[in-house]
C-alpha cells in the first residue's frame, strides 16, 4: 500500500525529496514565499501577510465547503452567488431582527440553497456540475432581485463588524481567527470522525458505501448543505468587512475556492483530500494576487501570470496522485 | 430546411410588420421606445433606468420597454432583434460592446427603426444611427488629474483604481487622467483593477497601501471604488489623504458629505436628455448627431446642486 517503502534506501535526500514530492502544494507555497520576500520588502510583514488571510477568509469558507463536496465525488458551482445572496438578504433583515437573528437567516439561507442543491442531485438525478450551475444562476437572481440591484448598505452593530470584519484581537484580525477555528473544525470533522470518514467512502466507492449500508444520498444531500451554510457564512464575513449587501458580490469566488481545492491536491475524482492543504492551496493564490499587487505588476498582465501559477500548482498536485491514490 | 424557410419568412414578414409601425408614428401618437442597457443592476444603469421610467410616467403617450443585456454582447444583441420584431418606434441603446454591437446598425437600418446612442459610443460610421447623447470619460479623466494635482501640490505617488479592462469607459477615464498627470513629471501613477466594485477595489487597495506607503492620493475610475479605497484609508488611519471618484451618484454625495471623498466628476445618467433626443428624433426634428453632456466636478461647495 505504501508505496513509497523504496525511498527510504537512498537515505536523507531521497527522504527530503520524498517530502517534497508528497507535499507538492507546501513546497510550492515555500518557494513562493521565498521569492516574494526577495522581491518586496513589504511582503513578509505582519500587516501585510494578516492583510492577505482577512482578504481571503470569505473564499477559504467556500473552499472548505469544496474541499468536503469534491471529496464527496461532486462539485458545486453556487458558492460565490449563495455569498451574494447572504449579505443581501443579511443586510435586508438586519435592522429588524437583530444581530443574532441576522446570523441565524442568513445560515438558514445558506442551508436551504445547499439542501436544494442536494436534492436536485440526489432525487432529480442531475449531475452536480448542472445542479449547482442552475442554483448559482437561481442565487445570483434572487440576490438581484431582493436588492434590485442595488447595493444596500446595512446598519450592523459594532459587535459583529468587530468578530465578522473590522476587528483585531492583538495584531490578528478578528474574522482571521473565526475563519481559522473553522478550517481547524472543518480538518478535524473530516479525519477523525464517522462522518467525514464516511464523505470520503462515498466519493472513493459510492456502491460500496451503498453496500456497506450506508445512505448514500443522504449524506450527498448533507455536504452540499454544510457547502451552503459554509458559502452564507462567507456572506456574513462580507457584510461585516464591507458593511453592505453587494448583490455582484463574489463572483469567481467558487473558481478560486476550487482552484484551491485542486492545489491542496484533492483530485476531482473524490474519495481522498485534506482540509489543511486547501488552506496551503488558498494562500498559493492569494499570495500569489498580494505579490503581484505588491510588485505593481501591469494589472493586465496579471492575470496571465495568476494563470500560469494555478495551472503548474495544479500540474504537480496531480504527477503526484498519479502514482496511486494515497490516504493521508 | 422547411422550418428554417417559415421562420425566415416570419422574420420577414415581422420586420415588414414593424417598418410599416415605424414610418406611421409620430410623438404625438402612442410611441414604444426600446431601451436597451449593456445590464440593470449597476448602479450607474439603476439610477438611469428609474429616471428613465420617471420620464415615461410623466409621458402618458410613451410606452418605454427596458432590456437589459446581462453584460454579454449577444445576449444584447439577440434583445435588440427582439425589440425590432416587436415592432418598437425607436431604439435607444447603450451598447455592451462598442464593437461586437456594429451590427445592431445595419438590422434597425433595415427595419428603419432610427437607433440613438447614449453613453457606450457604436463602432459605425455616424450616418448609421441617428444620433448620439454621451459625456466625455477622457475629458472626465483629464479633470479629475487636474484636481488632484492641484491637491497635492505637484508630487507625490496617486494610486489608480482602474474599471473592467478593455471597457471604453475604463480606457477614456485612464487615457485622460494619465495623459494629464504626465505633464506633472514629479507625481508617479500606479494602477491597479478593481473591477468598478466596492469588494475588488477595498481588496487591491490594501495592497497597493502596502507597497506604496505615503501615497499622495487615489483616483478611482468609479464611486463604489473610491469609497472602497477611503473606507482602507480610514482603517489604517492614513491620514487626510484626497480621492476622487466618478459619477456623482448616491455614493459620492454621501461620501464627500461625509469628508471620505474630496470629489467625484459628475456622470449624467443621459435620461432623460436621451429620451428627450429620442423624441426628437421621432418628431423629425433635426437634432445634433452628438450631444455631449456636461461632466461637472463635485464637491463640497457644489454639493447641494447635484444631490438630490
Amino acid at each position: 500500500m505504501k508505496h513509497s517503502d523504496h525511498t527510504h534506501r537512498h537515505g536523507a535526500l531521497g527522504r527530503i525529496k520524498e517530502l517534497m514530492l508528497h507535499n507538492v502544494a507546501v513546497t510550492g507555497l515555500i518557494v513562493l514565499i521565498v521569492i516574494s520576500t526577495m522581491l518586496s520588502p513589504h511582503f513578509l510583514t505582519v500587516d501585510n501577510i494578516f492583510n492577505v488571510l482577512r482578504q481571503w477568509t470569505m473564499v477559504g469558507l467556500i473552499a472548505i465547503g469544496l474541499t468536503f463536496v469534491i471529496i464527496s465525488g461532486g462539485i458545486d458551482l453556487s458558492g460565490g452567488a449563495i455569498l451574494a445572496l447572504a449579505a443581501v438578504v443579511g443586510a435586508q433583515v438586519a435592522p429588524h431582527v437583530g444581530p443574532f437573528g441576522m446570523v441565524a437567516t442568513v445560515l438558514v439561507v445558506g442551508a436551504v440553497c445547499g439542501y436544494v442543491n442536494g436534492a436536485m442531485i440526489t432525487w432529480g438525478n442531475i449531475p452536480p456540475f448542472i445542479a449547482t450551475l442552475g442554483m448559482m444562476t437561481i442565487a445570483r437572481g434572487l440576490a438581484l432581485t431582493i436588492s434590485e440591484g442595488r447595493t444596500i448598505p446595512a446598519d450592523l452593530p459594532g459587535g459583529f463588524r468587530f468578530w465578522f470584519g473590522t476587528g483585531y484581537i492583538g495584531p490578528v484580525p478578528a474574522p482571521v481567527l473565526v475563519v481559522a477555528i473553522v478550517f481547524c473544525l472543518a480538518a478535524v470533522v473530516l479525519k477523525y470522525t464517522v462522518w467525514g470518514r464516511y464523505v470520503c467512502l462515498i466519493g472513493d466507492n459510492a456502491v460500496g458505501a451503498h453496500r456497506r449500508g450506508l445512505h448514500v444520498q443522504r449524506l450527498t444531500r448533507e455536504v452540499y448543505t454544510v457547502h451552503g451554510i459554509l458559502a452564507a457564512a462567507a456572506g456574513l464575513f462580507f457584510l461585516g468587512r464591507l458593511g453592505v449587501g453587494e448583490p455582484t458580490a463574489g463572483m469567481m469566488f467558487e473558481l478560486s475556492g476550487i482552484a484551491a481545492v485542486v492545489i491542496g491536491g484533492t483530485p476531482f475524482t473524490g474519495g481522498i483530500g485534506s482540509v489543511p492543504l486547501t488552506f496551503v492551496g488558498l494562500m498559493v493564490i492569494g499570495l500569489t494576487y498580494n505579490i503581484l499587487n505588491l510588485l505593481s505588476v501591469s494589472p493586465y498582465s496579471q492575470d496571465i501570470a495568476r494563470g500560469v501559477i494555478i495551472v503548474v500548482a495544479v500540474m504537480f498536485s496531480i504527477r503526484r496522485l498519479s502514482s496511486g491514490k494515497r490516504r493521508r | 430546411m422547411n422550418r428554417t424557410f417559415k421562420k425566415l419568412a416570419a422574420g420577414l414578414a415581422a420586420c415588414a410588420m414593424a417598418s410599416l409601425f415605424a414610418t406611421g408614428a409620430s410623438a404625438a401618437d402612442k410611441v414604444t421606445i426600446g431601451l436597451v442597457q449593456p445590464n440593470v443592476e449597476h448602479p450607474y444603469r439603476v439610477a438611469g433606468v428609474e429616471r428613465a421610467k420617471a420620464w415615461a410616467a410623466q409621458h402618458p403617450n410613451v410606452e418605454l420597454i427596458v432590456v437589459d443585456g446581462r453584460r454579454d454582447s449577444a445576449v444584447q444583441m439577440a434583445a435588440v432583434e427582439d425589440l425590432i420584431q416587436r415592432g418598437v418606434d425607436i431604439i435607444v441603446m447603450s451598447p455592451n460592446d462598442s464593437k461586437a454591437l456594429t451590427p445592431v446598425a445595419e438590422t434597425a437600418k433595415r427595419a428603419k427603426i432610427p437607433l440613438v446612442i447614449f453613453d457606450r459610443k457604436l463602432a459605425v460610421d455616424p450616418s448609421d444611427y441617428a444620433a448620439y447623447v454621451g459625456a466625455a470619460d477622457i475629458e472626465m479623466g483629464r479633470s479629475a488629474a487636474r484636481f488632484l494635482a492641484e491637491k497635492i501640490g505637484d508630487k507625490g505617488t496617486v494610486i489608480q483604481l482602474e474599471g473592467t479592462p478593455g471597457a471604453s469607459a475604463t480606457l477614456d477615464r485612464k487615457k485622460g487622467f494619465e495623459e494629464e498627470m504626465a505633464r506633472h513629471p514629479q507625481i508617479k501613477v500606479v494602477s491597479y483593477v478593481g473591477n468598478y466594485k466596492l469588494s475588488d477595489a477595498v481588496a487591491v487597495m490594501e495592497d497597493a497601501a502596502t507597497a506604496h506607503r505615503g501615497f499622495a492620493a487615489v483616483y478611482g475610475h468609479n464611486d463604489s471604488m473610491a469609497t472602497g479605497a477611503a473606507k482602507v484609508v480610514k482603517e489604517r488611519n492614513l491620514g487626510d489623504v484626497p480621492i476622487i471618484g466618478i459619477d456623482g451618484g448616491k455614493e459620492a454625495c454621501e461620501g464627500i458629505a461625509s469628508g471620505a471623498l474630496a470629489a467625484s466628476i459628475y456622470y449624467p445618467t443621459m435620461f432623460p436628455e436621451a429620451l428627450d433626443v429620442a423624441m426628437k428624433v421621432l418628431d423629425k426634428e433635426s437634432v445634433p448627431k452628438d450631444t455631449i453632456l456636461e461632466t461637472p466636478v463635485l464637491t463640497r461647495e457644489n454639493l447641494a446642486q447635484y444631490c438630490k
